[in-house]
């Protein structure tokens, strides 16, 4: 059953543009004058998928498996249905690799994961958050890339661990939990314009701490 | 006419970049209308989307190396388009029941020239909408089939909405599927051409105004 949850979140993605500009004003990108090898190297690899590749299949899996199989399982806390949505993410890109329309591969699948895992943790047949960014708002992020070429996991959990308990807590609920702004609010028992800040304040530190680190 | 910055968008941008609106509120549109004019949004939106992809990175976690085998050695020889995979098991059947569907159709509207009928489809964005149905008007009667209703926790049912063009969402009967994800209601209502009927999933009994997001849509041109 996750696998059909999977296909069709994976095809009502807005496929968006992909253009591959990049951003100036940003610590990482100011370093990053052309696409790292990672991502270019995965821009190959979906290439191949497409004439069903195998071995670029298994290069996929050993990149990301741990990226989907660790959202999934952070959100579902239960491993079995973690290891159902990760063959079902990758089974999913096996079998319509053409449904990654661009962007940075890592934050696209993460977003698949994420949103397969709450599909499953919430009502199947009631969905409060949208699928994906549409169209409209550009999928193409330069810092997205700069995360994950140049951004280890145990580097982000200690920037985390440097953010205010409330702010961390805010923007964990809503990344782990699915929860809407206003459902931290009810949650934590706070303002709708105090949760809204602190996720907003939150998000800006934890970047802020992972500029400096990469700097660093 | 570009929309001047606004401050107090930031704050919704960012939730909107972590997923943190509720989708059913309309402040999703409202920041992508923003979005699409404001330089100064934009940069906060791509720096909270790019945070926000950070805490999907913090919870990495290798799998077992029992299930790299089991995807590899499931995957089948060449990448089979899944709609070709799901029409091998049902296409057959489903053209089959769409050429009686199509047959009584016609006889039908041969004797009841009054009849006449809409298909009911996923809403854009329902993601995990599996169900189809089909709208008829007859006799006075506004009635949508429909199958392949996911089972509902205890306490909530499916409920119609009736959307008149420019009007709002006037509630309709709530009902419940049935074992096999069949359910029907009758609409009470002579519509009007282009409203539209909604099914959304509601407190048991039903709700005055939607609480959640349509995932099934007719519109009755």
């Amino acid at each position: 059953m996750p696998w059909r949850f999977v296909y069709l979140v994976v095809t009502t993605l807005a496929l968006a543009r992909h253009s591959w500009h990049f951003h100036s004003m940003q610590g990482f990108a100011v370093r990053a004058q052309e696409a790292s090898p990672a991502v270019s190297d995965e821009r190959s690899l979906m290439s191949r998928m497409q004439v069903s590749d195998r071995a670029a299949f298994t290069a996929l899996y050993d990149r990301h498996a741990a990226l989907v199989y660790g959202i999934a399982r952070r959100i579902l806390n239960d491993p079995a249905q973690a290891e159902d949505v990760t063959q079902s993410v990758f089974t999913m890109l096996w079998a319509k690799p053409e449904a990654f329309g661009g962007g940075n591969f890592a934050a696209w699948i993460s977003r698949v994961a994420r949103n397969a895992a709450l599909d499953i943790v919430r009502s199947a047949a009631v969905r409060t958050r949208e699928p994906e960014m549409p169209g409209d708002v550009a999928s193409d992020n330069d810092l997205e890339d700069e995360v994950f070429s140049r951004l280890q996991s145990s580097a982000v959990v200690e920037a985390l661990r440097t953010l205010p308990d409330d702010q961390r807590d805010a923007i964990e609920k809503a990344y782990f939990q699915g929860l809407s702004y206003s459902e931290v609010a009810t949650r934590v028992g706070a303002p709708l314009g105090t949760v809204k800040s602190r996720i907003r304040t939150g998000l800006r530190r934890l970047w802020e701490t992972l500029q400096r680190q990469a700097m660093a | 006419m570009m929309t001047p910055h606004d401050d107090a968008m930031l704050d919704l941008v960012a939730a909107y970049a972590v997923g943190a609106i509720d989708a059913t509120t309309g402040e999703c549109a409202q920041v992508r209308a923003h979005l699409a004019q404001c330089a100064i949004c934009r940069e906060e939106f791509k720096i909270a989307r790019a945070a926000s992809a950070a805490i999907g990175l913090s919870a990495a976690q290798s799998p077992p190396a029992a299930l790299r085998d089991r995807i590899l050695a499931s995957l089948p020889a060449k990448p089979v388009p899944i709609e070709r995979a799901r029409r091998s098991s049902w296409f057959v059947p489903a053209v089959a029941a769409a050429a009686v569907l199509i047959a009584v159709g016609l006889w039908w509207n041969t004797h009841h020239a009054a009849q006449q009928s809409w298909a009911a489809t996923c809403a854009p964005g329902a993601i995990a909408c599996h169900a189809s149905g089909t709208v008829t008007l007859a006799g006075g009667v506004l009635r949508m089939q429909i199958t392949g209703l996911a089972p509902l926790p205890a306490g909530k049912q499916y409920q119609a909405w009736l959307i008149a063009p420019g009007g709002a969402p006037k509630p309709e009967p709530a009902f419940s599927g049935d074992a096999s994800g069949a359910g029907s209601v009758d609409i009470p209502e002579t519509p009007v051409k282009g409203a539209i009927v909604a099914i959304t999933v509601e407190k048991a009994g039903g709700s005055q105004t939607p609480t959640t997001k349509p995932f099934l849509v007719a519109k009755l041109d």
